[in-house]
């Protein structure tokens, strides 16, 4: 990782103009990233879960899709994102453990499902996917032409 | 004529260890489950003389299996097998019908005292 | 909602260490009857670990290991996980099961149910240390077996707790046999409120006043 990477924990959010965003290690999360290819500005939440209706008072917008992509959406629109232009990719959602109290759709799932919901709602295309499985990803996101690299285990970079 | 037993266990690892000690000592293995539900199925057609039981099984556990089995048979005999830390659970099971338990991991010795018992 | 891991004071930790080190002998009589040679044990780290910390402790955030992780309820709720090293793994395998694995990348499906057993059976070592000290009812449940980077297994179990900021009980242990050594790490991560349950269980029984 070098000094125009920026990492983006579990339940965080954050935008760049240059650079590198990077989530290491998603598991059921779901990366999400918004991009403005003209102004080269983009966005990428790292989120747990898929929404905040059961809260009533959300501290941590980044946690949940639905306040993670709002919150997102107002940030790059504060930095001059055009919002009705902006792209979107979606990577992890993975379904790591399988244990006996496995809902009939796993969490990874929900989340990726809760996401593409979100988008449609706010208009905004996906672009691009690589989600599910039942392996962990790494996501690095190239602020310059809107890359995403995606990093599993025993398992060449893929570009999506 | 060597007396029929049913194994149940998620995991395989246990079953084979199990069959191992019980083989080795002229018992006959006549069947094995994954989890209680499949075991309570399994019951009804082998009819085993004893069944060694899990506890924490995924679809239905060791519990509620014994439960299901006894309703049907209140005569058949059941030994729990616990995990250190378990043994809450096995005095439930024992309150279900079960007739003993055995703790993981085994000591050959320990499974064949307790099979005895539970057969005589 | 933050933990302040300082809340477990000086006290509670020696606690945790005298805990950390009857679960262990158990552990390693367990682990002996399994692998049926004498299995000898030091537990050489008891600590209270941030959730941002773990990866780290793990040998890096991308690093690949290998965890047995299994839910833990009853009067406390949480996820239990037994860490071991992935490079030494099929050699466990290997020892369980009485023969050698054909594919060191890839455990046979026996050699993996043999894992996830002593992954369980060494949790239920570990919980009923535990449950000696702060008589809290504890039950671990199926166990799986993951290879993956350590950050994304946490990730996974942080989802699974719903909860973004986590504690992590470990207890480090050195398993011996022969000239061979194998450590393992035992990792407890509490929800919420049952850690909560557990901090005054635990005051309790050392005679403190409980402090939440």
């Amino acid at each position: 990782m070098d000094e125009s990477d920026l990492a983006v924990g579990i339940a965080e959010f954050k935008s760049a103009g240059s650079g590198r965003l990077i989530a290491y290690g998603l598991g059921s999360c779901v990366g999400l990233t918004l991009y403005d290819r003209a102004k080269k500005l983009g966005g990428l939440a790292h989120i747990m879960l898929p929404s905040s209706r059961m809260h009533a008072q959300v501290s941590v917008r980044g946690k949940y899709v639905d306040t993670a992509v709002e919150s997102l959406m107002e940030e790059l629109g504060r930095q001059g994102a055009d919002l009705g232009r902006l792209e979107a990719k979606l990577v992890g959602g993975a379904n790591m453990f399988i244990s006996i109290t496995q809902q009939a759709v796993p969490i990874g799932m929900r989340n990726v499902s809760a996401a593409r919901e979100q988008l449609g709602a706010k208009g905004i295309k996906i672009k691009a996917e690589d989600v599910g499985g039942s392996q962990g990803r790494t996501v690095f996101f190239t602020l310059a032409d809107g890359k995403i690299e995606i990093r599993k285990l025993n398992q060449p970079i893929l570009s999506i | 004529m060597a007396h029929r037993v049913m194994l149940v266990d998620d995991a395989s690892f246990m079953r084979m260890m199990l069959k191992n000690i019980l083989v080795g000592s002229g018992y006959e293995v006549i069947g094995e489950a994954e989890n209680g539900a499949k075991a309570v199925e399994q019951y009804k057609s082998l009819k085993p003389d004893l069944v060694i039981m899990d506890i924490i099984m995924p679809e239905m556990g060791g519990i509620d299996a014994v439960r299901e089995i006894i309703k049907g048979n209140p005569s058949a005999k059941i030994l729990m097998c616990s995990s250190m830390g378990q043994q809450s659970l096995v005095v439930e099971a024992i309150q279900a019908g079960a007739k003993d338990f055995i703790v993981k991991p085994f000591q050959p010795s320990n499974v064949l005292e307790a099979v005895k018992k539970v057969l005589d | 909602m933050g933990y302040e891991t300082a809340k477990f004071t000086e006290f509670q930790i020696d606690a945790l260490k005298e805990i950390g080190n009857i679960g262990a002998g158990n552990a390693a009589t367990a682990l002996s009857q399994m692998v049926g040679k004498r299995v000898d044990m030091s537990v050489t780290k008891v600590l209270i670990l941030p959730a941002d910390a773990i990866a780290g402790f793990l040998g890096g955030i991308e690093k690949n290991v290998a965890a047995v992780h299994m839910p833990v309820y009853g009067e406390m709720l949480g996820v239990a996980l037994i860490f071991f090293p992935l490079e030494r793994l099929s050699e466990l395998s290997g020892m369980l099961i009485g023969k050698n694995e054909e594919d060191p990348n890839h455990l046979s499906e026996l050699g993996q149910s043999a894992i996830k057993e002593l992954g369980s059976i060494l949790t239920g070592a570990y919980l009923s240390a535990l449950f000696r000290f702060v008589h809290i009812q504890l039950i671990h449940g199926v166990p799986g077996l993951v290879i993956d980077m350590a950050q994304a297994i946490l990730d996974t179990v942080l989802v699974e707790l719903e909860q973004r900021e986590e504690i992590a009980i470990v207890i480090e242990t050195e398993f011996l046999e022969d000239d061979k050594q194998l450590t393992g790490s035992f990792f407890l991560l509490p929800e919420a409120d049952s850690l909560k349950n557990f901090f005054n269980a635990f005051s309790k029984s050392l005679g403190l006043p409980g402090n939440g």
